[in-house]
């Protein structure tokens, strides 16, 4: 940035040309880790201002959305840190043992089933009920369109980990859609718990 | 040779156990070409890797379906207001100097007689007080530009520290780190940095809806500024701003403190008073 103000406005320019286009997106991955749409909308608010200040650092603009999603994610984090805000304890064991249950042993009408009852609703109902440093790579990737190497840049997490958690992640999700079919309720999730408030994505890690 | 199906069936299982991982990675176009011909061939002969593949694929399409709920134009405007808001603003600028005459300004050497002399040709209407433009703001000190430099680094990534970090970087440093106190302040991180090739210590803030960061620099680096000396002897702080990030400065204790953040200078000055801003 300048003190020149013909320089200054073309930057305006650019920043509004590179970051408007990405709110939307960062408003939902934001929204998915707050308590309110007010607090996404701060925190969102907040990363943007970051990065118009941090904005004669983004060398190429190829790389302006994963730059975006890392800002955010430290401003929810921070925010995350600041409320106290504790993960939900998922019982795991069980979402292995139901993906296992539908992957290696189901009968095909289950498996079936479980296949014809994925609504976006139930998705992401399941996703918000996983630990989130494999949900937050698992949402990077695919609702966000992240590469690995983006996700892993945005969470400053090797590439390899990125792989890996969100195998691990996939594998959960499947596992929690599967328990809701079990159980018999659409967009209950028998005894997964729905997530509110995230923590961090480096909180409390699954097992590699 | 008759083909042992307990040999093929044992391979196949081995060869489940180590590419079972690089299912999602292959789905997802990140593997190199050699693993991709080895899952080609793989998926051939593993039922359980199909069909975790076409849940996964079934998954992955439900998730990335859901539609998007759009921002807001409170929020859009909000967002561009933050970027011309008044903290690119110039700092307060210092009081316009008086010009003085020749015939007042201290003479290191006596020799009245000559500065009578002088006086009598230098008393001219150019020396008038009171110019009606007062004078542009001088440019902030380099500390300050490295501060402000430090801070957006900082803002562009996850902060460098955290809270607890706090203990560790006071105990590194030969000098004093008190932190800042006033409502609504609270620490976010604390972490060590260069400042002009000094070692310093940055501590971040939420102060209202913003991160603020204050630097705690050695004395000497701050004492060696002089533009830095006359602003605090005139007015007890140095004020600057440098691209968009005020910068406030005062003396500690056997150091010099720096308060940078997105907001004018005038009101980072307040969190050295404790004297909470006015709400916007």
């Amino acid at each position: 940035m300048t003190h020149d103000p013909t320089a200054r406005e073309r930057s305006h320019a650019r920043y509004e040309a590179l970051v408007l286009p990405h709110l939307d997106r960062l408003l939902g991955f934001a929204r998915r880790r707050t308590a309110t749409l007010a607090d996404a909308e701060d925190a969102v608010q907040e990363a943007c201002a970051r990065a118009w200040l941090a904005f004669d650092e983004l060398r190429d603009e190829a790389l302006v959305r994963p730059w975006l999603y890392q800002i955010l994610v430290s401003v929810l984090a921070a925010a995350a840190e600041k409320a106290g805000r504790r993960r939900r304890l998922v019982s795991v064991t069980r979402l292995e043992e139901a993906h296992e249950a539908v992957i290696g042993g189901a009968p095909d009408a289950v498996f079936e089933e479980v296949v014809a009852r994925l609504t976006a609703d139930a998705a992401r109902q399941a996703l918000d009920a996983l630990p989130d440093d494999v949900a937050a790579p698992l949402e990077l990737h695919v609702v966000e369109g992240l590469r690995y190497r983006e996700v892993a840049a945005v969470l400053g997490i090797p590439i390899g980990t990125v792989m890996s958690r969100i195998h691990r992640g996939r594998k959960l999700l499947q596992g929690a859609l599967a328990s809701q079919v079990e159980s018999g309720a659409a967009g209950s999730a028998g005894d997964v718990r729905p997530r509110r408030n995230a923590g961090t994505p480096h909180a409390r890690p699954v097992r590699d | 040779m008759p083909h042992d199906p307990s040999t093929h069936e044992r391979r196949l299982a081995e060869q489940h156990e180590a590419l079972e991982g690089l299912l999602g990675a292959y789905a997802d176009g990140e593997l190199p070409p050699a693993q991709v011909a080895e899952l080609d061939a793989h998926l051939l002969a593993c039922a359980r890797c199909r069909r975790q593949l076409e849940l996964s694929s079934a998954v992955d399409r439900a998730l990335a379906s859901e539609v998007l709920v759009p921002a807001s134009p409170r929020l859009r405007a909000r967002v561009l207001a933050a970027t011309r808001a008044p903290a690119v603003a110039e700092p307060p600028s210092p009081a316009p100097r008086r010009t003085r005459p020749a015939w007042e300004r201290p003479l290191a050497w006596g020799g009245w007689l000559v500065a009578a002399g002088l006086a009598l040709l230098l008393v001219a209407p150019r020396q008038q007080p009171a110019r009606v433009v007062p004078p542009p703001a001088p440019p902030p000190v380099p500390m300050a530009v490295a501060a402000a430099a430090d801070f957006r680094r900082s803002m562009g990534t996850a902060l460098p520290g955290t809270p607890a970090d706090l203990a560790g970087v006071r105990a590194a440093l030969p000098f004093a780190v008190v932190p800042l106190s006033a409502p609504g302040l609270e620490l976010l991180g604390a972490w060590r940095t260069s400042i002009r090739g000094e070692a310093a210590a940055a501590l971040a803030y939420r102060w209202r809806d913003r991160v603020v960061v204050q630097y705690v620099v050695p004395e000497a680096l701050f004492t060696r500024q002089p533009g830095v000396r006359q602003a605090v002897a005139e007015r007890g702080l140095y004020a600057a701003t440098d691209s968009g990030a005020g910068v406030v400065a005062w003396p500690g204790e056997r150091s010099g403190i720096l308060l940078v953040g997105a907001v004018a200078a005038d009101e980072l000055a307040r969190l050295r008073e404790g004297v909470p801003a006015p709400a916007s």
